[in-house]
C-alpha cells in the first residue's frame, strides 16, 4: 500500500481521517497535500501527461476539500479516495488520455535523470519500440479495466483499497484487475514479459 | 530495457512521470486560488459570480449555443417583443411603479399556468464583460412539484490564453500571454427531484449533491420548488409570505463560513435589510419559477410598491426605483429599463470592499407583453459593466427534451 505513514508528533501526526474531519484551514489541507501529492501526480500525469495533470490534481484536492464530509473516517488513508476522485475527473478527459497514449513514445517527457543504459542509440530505439507496444496495449484495455490496472500499477492499490478508488466492491476490483492482466498478456509482445509472471 | 517484465513494471517504466518541485508548487498555488475564489465542484469562478448576484440556481453560457439560443428566441417570442410594444413611448416617461403595474396587467395573459406533468421552459443567456469575460447559456425546465433540470453552457467570450503550456480562461493577469485558438467552455447540468431542494450537479464527469448552501443562495432556498404553487397571488399576502420565507433563509445564509472563505460572515442582508432578499427572490422567481399568471402579476405589483414597504437595514438608504426610459436588451429587443438602488451608507460586506453596491440592479421589461426581458447586476459598482441575464425564450412544455 502506497499510503505514507503519518509522523508521530505535531499537526502532521494526524491521520487523514482526522485531517479531513477537522479540515477548516489551508494548513490542514497542506498537510494532506504534501502527504499525497506525489502519488496522485504520478498517477494522473502517467495517464494524461504532465501539463494536463496539474489541473486535474488541483481539482482533485479542491473537490476533496469541499466534499470532505463524504470521506469515510473508518479509512485511515485518504489516498484511495483521492485516487477515486482523480479517476472520475480523468473519465471526462478520455480524449486527452487517448491522445497521450497515442503520443510518439520517444517524445514523452518523463522527468528525472536520464537512464545511462539508454545512451546507446540502438537501445533508445528498442526502448521507444517497447514503450509504443505497452502504450498501445494499455489503450486497448476496456476503460474500467484500464482504471483498475493503472491504479494498481501506478499507485500500488489492491483489494479493498482498489475497490474504494474505483467505487466498486473489492472482489469486483480484483476481477477487473485480473481481466486487465489477461488482456495485457495477450496483447503485449511476449518478449517483453517475464516468463514466471503467472505466479504473481 | 530489460526484456523480462510484468505488465505492471512495463507500464510503470513506460508511463510514469517524475513530479518536480515546480509541479508541486504550481498545483498548490492553483488549489489556493480556486478555494480563495470560493470554487465548488463543477463551478467556475465566473459562474459563481453570476449565481451570487443573479441568484439563479445554476445559470449558464454560450458560444455556438448562444447563437442557437438567439435564433430560437426569434422563433419563440411573440411579435410584440420585437417591436417593444405600442405603449413603450408613453411608458418611457411614466413612473417606475406605472411601468411595473402595466407589466403586471399584461402578465395575466402572457404565459399560461404550468399544469401537472408540464414544465416552465426558460432559455436565458448571461454575459459577463471585462476581466474574465464569458457568456453562459442557460436552459431550465421547472415543474410545479419542484423537479427541475438546468443545463448551463459556459464559454469565455474571448479566446483563452496560453499559460505554461495550457489554454486557460483569459484574465487581466494573463492578458499579455499568447492567445489560444479555442475558447474555454464547460457544461454543467443540475437536477432537482420533486420536493427536494438538494441539487445534483454534474460537471466534469463528477456528480455532486448541493444542499442549500451558505455560499450561493437562490430562489429555491427561499421558496422550495414544490412550494411555489402554494404562494398567494394577492400582493400583500404574497409580500408577507415572501418575507417569512426570506427571514428563515437569511438566517441560514448569514451563518459563519469555513475558514478560508471570504467574507467569513456575509452581512449583506443585515446591512441592506432582509427585504433585499425579498426583492432578489421575487426577481429570480419572475425569471425562472413556474408561477401562475396571477402570482406573476402579484409579484410585479409587489415590486411596484417596494418603496412603500422596503425596510432598509442597519447601513442602507431606502430603496429607490427609477425609470431609465426606453432601452434595448442584449438581443436588440426594445424595453423599458428600471433601476433598483439600495445604497449602503457603510460597507462591511465582501462585495462592498470591491466597490460594489449589492442592491443595485436594472430590470428591462416589456410592459405590453408582460415579460421580463433582462436583468443587469452591478456587482463591480454602479459605473462598471453589469452582468447581464437575458431571458431569450419562455414557454410551457410537456417534457424536458427540448
Amino acid at each position: 500500500m502506497a499510503c505514507p505513514p503519518a509522523p508521530e508528533h505535531g499537526e502532521r501526526a494526524r491521520s487523514d481521517g482526522q485531517l479531513l474531519a477537522e479540515l477548516d484551514s489551508n494548513s490542514g489541507l497542506r498537510v494532506l497535500y504534501e502527504r499525497h501529492f506525489e502519488h496522485l501526480f504520478r498517477y494522473v500525469a502517467a495517464r494524461i501527461g504532465r501539463q494536463a495533470a496539474e489541473d486535474v490534481v488541483a481539482e482533485t484536492f479542491v473537490i476533496a476539500f469541499t466534499r470532505r464530509s463524504a470521506f469515510d473516517p473508518s479509512h485511515a488513508c485518504a489516498l484511495p479516495w483521492l485516487i477515486g476522485i482523480a479517476t472520475n475527473l480523468l473519465r471526462s478527459r478520455w480524449r486527452a488520455e487517448r491522445r497521450h497514449l497515442a503520443t510518439d513514445p520517444g517524445r514523452i517527457e518523463r522527468g528525472g535523470a536520464p537512464d545511462p543504459a539508454l545512451d546507446d542509440t540502438i537501445a533508445r530505439a528498442d526502448a521507444a519500440s517497447a514503450r509504443g507496444a505497452v502504450m498501445r496495449a494499455v489503450k486497448r484495455l476496456r476503460p474500467s479495466e484500464r482504471d483498475a490496472f493503472l491504479v494498481h500499477a501506478l499507485v500500488g492499490l489492491e483489494g479493498a483499497e482498489l475497490g474504494v478508488a474505483l467505487g466498486v466492491s473489492p472482489s469486483a476490483a480484483s476481477v477487473r484487475l485480473h481481466r486487465a492482466r489477461i488482456r495485457l498478456r495477450a496483447t503485449l509482445p511476449s518478449t517483453l514479459l517475464s516468463h514466471d509472471e503467472d505466479r504473481e | 530495457m530489460n526484456q523480462h517484465r510484468t505488465p505492471e513494471t512495463l507500464v510503470r517504466e513506460t508511463l510514469e512521470v517524475e513530479p518536480s518541485a515546480a509541479d508541486r508548487g504550481a498545483v498548490w498555488q492553483s488549489i489556493v486560488e480556486r478555494l480563495g475564489e470560493g470554487e465548488a465542484p463543477g463551478r467556475t469562478p465566473t459562474l459563481e459570480l453570476v449565481r451570487r448576484h443573479l441568484r439563479l440556481p445554476r445559470l449558464a453560457a454560450v458560444g455556438l449555443a448562444a447563437l442557437a439560443a438567439t435564433l430560437a428566441a426569434v422563433a419563440l417570442l411573440p411579435a410584440g417583443d420585437e417591436r417593444g410594444g405600442s405603449q413603450a413611448p408613453l411608458l418611457a416617461t411614466a413612473s417606475a411603479a406605472e411601468v411595473l403595474n402595466a407589466t403586471a396587467t399584461s402578465a395575466r395573459s402572457a404565459l399560461p399556468a404550468v399544469g401537472p406533468g408540464e414544465y416552465l421552459f426558460t432559455r436565458a443567456s448571461s454575459a459577463i464583460r471585462g476581466e474574465g469575460a464569458s457568456t453562459v447559456g442557460i436552459e431550465s425546465w421547472t415543474a410545479t412539484d419542484g423537479s427541475a433540470r438546468i443545463v448551463e453552457r459556459e464559454r469565455s467570450s474571448r479566446p483563452g490564453r496560453h499559460v505554461r503550456g495550457r489554454c486557460v480562461e483569459p484574465t487581466r493577469s494573463n492578458r499579455r500571454a499568447k492567445r489560444c485558438t479555442r475558447y474555454i467552455s464547460q457544461v454543467t447540468t443540475t437536477s432537482y427531484r420533486a420536493g427536494s431542494d438538494i441539487g445534483v450537479v454534474a460537471a466534469n464527469g463528477v456528480e455532486t449533491r448541493m444542499p442549500p448552501p451558505q455560499l450561493s443562495p437562490n430562489w429555491r432556498y427561499v421558496v422550495p420548488g414544490d412550494d411555489v404553487v402554494r404562494m398567494p397571488a394577492e400582493r400583500d399576502a404574497l409580500l408577507a409570505s415572501l418575507r417569512a420565507r426570506a427571514e428563515r433563509a437569511a438566517r441560514v445564509y448569514q451563518r459563519p463560513r469555513p475558514k478560508g472563505y471570504f467574507p467569513r460572515v456575509d452581512r449583506t442582508y443585515e446591512l441592506s435589510g432582509r427585504d433585499l432578499l425579498v426583492v432578489e427572490t421575487a426577481t429570480d422567481l419572475l425569471v425562472e419559477a413556474p408561477l401562475s399568471p396571477g402570482q406573476r402579476a402579484g409579484m410585479l405589483s409587489m415590486l411596484a410598491d417596494a418603496p412603500d414597504w422596503y425596510q432598509p437595514g442597519a447601513s442602507a438608504e431606502p430603496i429607490q426605483i427609477r425609470n431609465l426610459g426606453q432601452t434595448k436588451d442584449a438581443l436588440g429587443r426594445n424595453g423599458i429599463a428600471l433601476k433598483f438602488t439600495i445604497e449602503l451608507t457603510s460597507g462591511e460586506t465582501g462585495d462592498e470592499a470591491r466597490g460594489a453596491s449589492p442592491g443595485t440592479f436594472d430590470l428591462v421589461l416589456n410592459p405590453e407583453a408582460g415579460r421580463l426581458l433582462e436583468t443587469r447586476s452591478y456587482e463591480h459598482g454602479p459605473a462598471a459593466e453589469p452582468v447581464l441575464l437575458t431571458v431569450v425564450a419562455q414557454r410551457v412544455v410537456d417534457s424536458t427534451d427540448g
